[in-house]
């Protein structure tokens, strides 16, 4: 299992297009994906519970990421939260 | 009469009567469900669930133009959030344990997020809880409550729309030619409903926080898209004074706006630049609209602020392409980083200065960093290739440091031929002349530059000796001082002398009132706020250079800047009382 932490830059947080994004790039790898803020854990493949955690912005989230695909996946993650979730981003 | 101020979300001014976007009426009952009928139950929330996709998608695939685009993505947030497994799961849990009907329990369990979002306490949170609120209701629909999902067809032609907020499928399905103005209660500048009124140029108010409640259906009120004010049952006073600033603002879009295409030449044939200053490459639609011929002066600290580290040579690269290809054929001057001073960045680490508005700061602090400096001008280099780019150096003192800086250039440039990667050797370089050292040496710098842009802002603190703001002495700050009117005419002498050309940069060039006499001042580009271009053309293409020479003689006559001041007001506004007057932006 992979894991690594990363700071939401968007000034908005995580909004739900940022959500969007996440959720369409980790449907595409078999490897789990959750995403934890604080205490809370959340399903990086349901927006619901993306939703859930309430991350605002400035704070820092963590990827754990676990499969055969897990690298791969990782530097997805990293690459999305880099470039704030933007949907350019997704599409590359 | 009552005054609120909320965010101004989208510009001009609306008056007429309140329709009142009322929700109450969606209320929801909660039904024991006996257990046989279970099953049914959930059967009505899927198949609910998967009316509300169709529909959703169905508004979205309507949409069509361009301009909708924002909408068109939030409403495929929506479709994804009801394709989530988790919430069919999570609401199915609430219908089975709990036996109640699905719209309780929809309605629960969305609440339950919307409670959760609202403790956050974060303004952009709000319009999340409309993006959850637009799925209920939906919902909610589709199960059969009483719950239309908008009223909003109901509104008679003519109406200001006041509500707690929009819901993006409201704002996407909005008959805009009956609807001339919204005020809601909740929401931030960037909520579906102050991006809807912009799309559609609607005068739009948001976060007035207890609007509705002293409104009903018709209460007549007032809009101010451009102060964020909204006034419910206004005085006759009040509502002549907007009928004035609304034809003032209609004049500006209609008069100024068509206008702004047109180039800044005088009746006579004189022609000046008249560009835009700008903090991100986000900037250079607006500013073309507004009649740009270009980037006169590009902030490029704000590539520090929308980071945590120091921009990397790609960073730089790609922000200056996209500048350059946008603004093409037109040129862009891209300020090296001009930071220290009071500007305090986390990327940067500065020792705590005593006066940093004298000390380690702009070219001072690059030259002491050149890593910092090189990064930068290799991505100018770079980027150079598509498009007219030309480098400033801001806070050049003397001619050493001008030197220094071309010298980073011919570095960097060297080192990008050795590495064997293109760029363009041939950019203009300019300065920023803002010191007054710099200013009396204008004759000397001239021989090692292609132009110079005046920063007035610092120049006026500098030449004064004020800090801006210490408010014990701002009153000093005085851009028509004399002495400032003969440093920008020295200037300029001594620059044309030498055929560089000479700009203005600062807050002055915006001033409507001061266009004319930096003109007659020999000034060869006003670089400024998007915003004010299209005043500042007008003026030049009303005026012939000979009117401009003599308020610039006029003006340099006067020894007082009282004496100055009341002379350039009075021929100004009487020649244009329009332009003038609008400054209410």
């Amino acid at each position: 299992m992979l894991e690594k932490k990363v700071y939401i830059k968007d000034e908005f947080g995580m909004h739900l297009r940022s959500i969007m994004t996440l959720v369409e790039a980790a449907k595409a790898f078999e490897a789990s994906i959750s995403v934890r803020f604080g205490d809370e854990v959340a399903d990086g493949k349901s927006p619901w519970a993306l939703l859930a955690l309430g991350v605002v912005a400035g704070s820092q989230i963590t990827f754990c990421v676990e499969g055969p695909d897990e690298k791969d996946a990782m530097a997805k993650m990293l690459y999305l939260a880099e470039n704030g979730f933007t949907p350019q981003g997704g599409a590359k | 009469m009552k005054r609120l101020l909320g965010i101004k979300a989208s510009p001009g001014i609306a008056i007429g009567p309140a329709f009142v976007l009322d929700r109450s009426h969606q209320k929801v009952r909660k039904r024991a469900i006996r257990e046989s009928r279970i099953d049914h139950e959930v059967e009505k929330f899927l198949r609910a669930i998967e009316k509300a996709r169709d529909e959703v998608e169905h508004i979205r695939a309507s949409l069509g133009s361009d301009k909708a685009k924002e909408l068109s993505t939030v409403l495929q947030t929506h479709v994804m959030l009801l394709h989530d497994e988790a919430l069919k799961e999570d609401v199915i849990k609430i219908i089975r344990n709990e036996k109640v009907n699905a719209a309780w329990a929809v309605s629960k369990h969305i609440g339950r997020f919307n409670e959760m979002l609202a403790n956050l306490d974060n303004e952009h949170l709000s319009s999340r809880i409309a993006d959850l609120n637009d799925i209920k209701s939906r919902l909610l629909h589709n199960l059969g409550v009483d719950a239309r999902v908008s009223r909003l067809d109901e509104a008679p032609e003519g109406s200001i729309v006041v509500a707690q907020d929009i819901t993006p499928s409201e704002a996407a399905q909005i008959d805009t030619s009956r609807i001339i103005g919204f005020v809601t209660e909740l929401g931030s500048r960037t909520s579906h409903s102050a991006i809807m009124a912009r799309t559609h140029e609607i005068p739009a108010v948001v976060g007035a926080t207890g609007v509705l409640q002293d409104i009903q259906h018709g209460t007549r009120m007032i809009v101010d898209g451009l102060s964020g004010k909204v006034y419910i049952s206004p005085t006759k006073r009040h509502i002549e004074e907007y009928q004035a600033k609304e034809r003032a603002f209609k004049y500006y879009v209609t008069e100024l706006l068509t206008a702004a295409d047109l180039p800044a030449e005088t009746r006579d044939g004189f022609r000046i630049a008249i560009e835009a200053n700008i903090e991100s490459p986000a900037d250079i639609e607006t500013s073309l609209l507004h009649g740009a011929m270009g980037i006169g002066l590009y902030r490029t600290e704000y590539l520090f602020m929308e980071r945590r580290h120091i921009p990397s040579e790609e960073e730089h690269y790609q922000a200056y392409r996209s500048v350059a290809e946008q603004i093409a054929p037109y040129s862009a001057t891209i300020r090296t980083i001009d930071i220290g001073g009071e500007k305090l960045f986390d990327a940067v680490d500065l020792p705590p200065q005593r006066n940093p508005a004298l000390g380690l700061r702009a070219i001072r602090l690059c030259l002491s960093r050149p890593y910092m400096l090189k990064d930068q001008i290799k991505g100018i280099l770079r980027a150079g290739i598509y498009g007219n780019l030309k480098i400033m150096f801001p806070m050049i003192s003397g001619i050493e440091e001008l030197k220094r800086g071309k010298e980073v250039i011919e570095e960097c440039a060297r080192e990008l031929k050795k590495d064997g990667i293109p760029f363009n050797a041939d950019i203009e370089v300019g300065i920023m002349i803002e010191i007054p050292s710099a200013a009396v040496t204008a004759d000397i710098l001239a021989t090692e530059c292609d132009f110079f842009s005046i920063g007035t802002n610092d120049l006026i603190q500098y030449s004064i000796a004020i800090d801006r703001a210490n408010e014990e002495v701002a009153y000093l700050y005085d851009p028509l001082h004399p002495a400032i009117l003969r440093i920008i005419k020295m200037i300029v002498d001594s620059a044309h002398a030498k055929n560089v050309r000479v700009g203005v940069c600062g807050e002055m060039a915006a001033e409507p009132l001061y266009v004319l006499m930096l003109l007659g001042l020999g000034v060869d580009e006003l670089s400024m706020n998007p915003i004010a271009i299209p005043a500042a053309k007008k003026i030049v293409r009303s005026s012939e250079l000979s009117e401009a020479l003599e308020i610039a003689r006029k003006a340099l006559f006067f020894g007082t800047s009282d004496e100055i001041e009341a002379y350039i007001y009075r021929v100004m506004s009487k020649r244009f009382p329009q332009e003038i007057a609008s400054l209410v932006f």
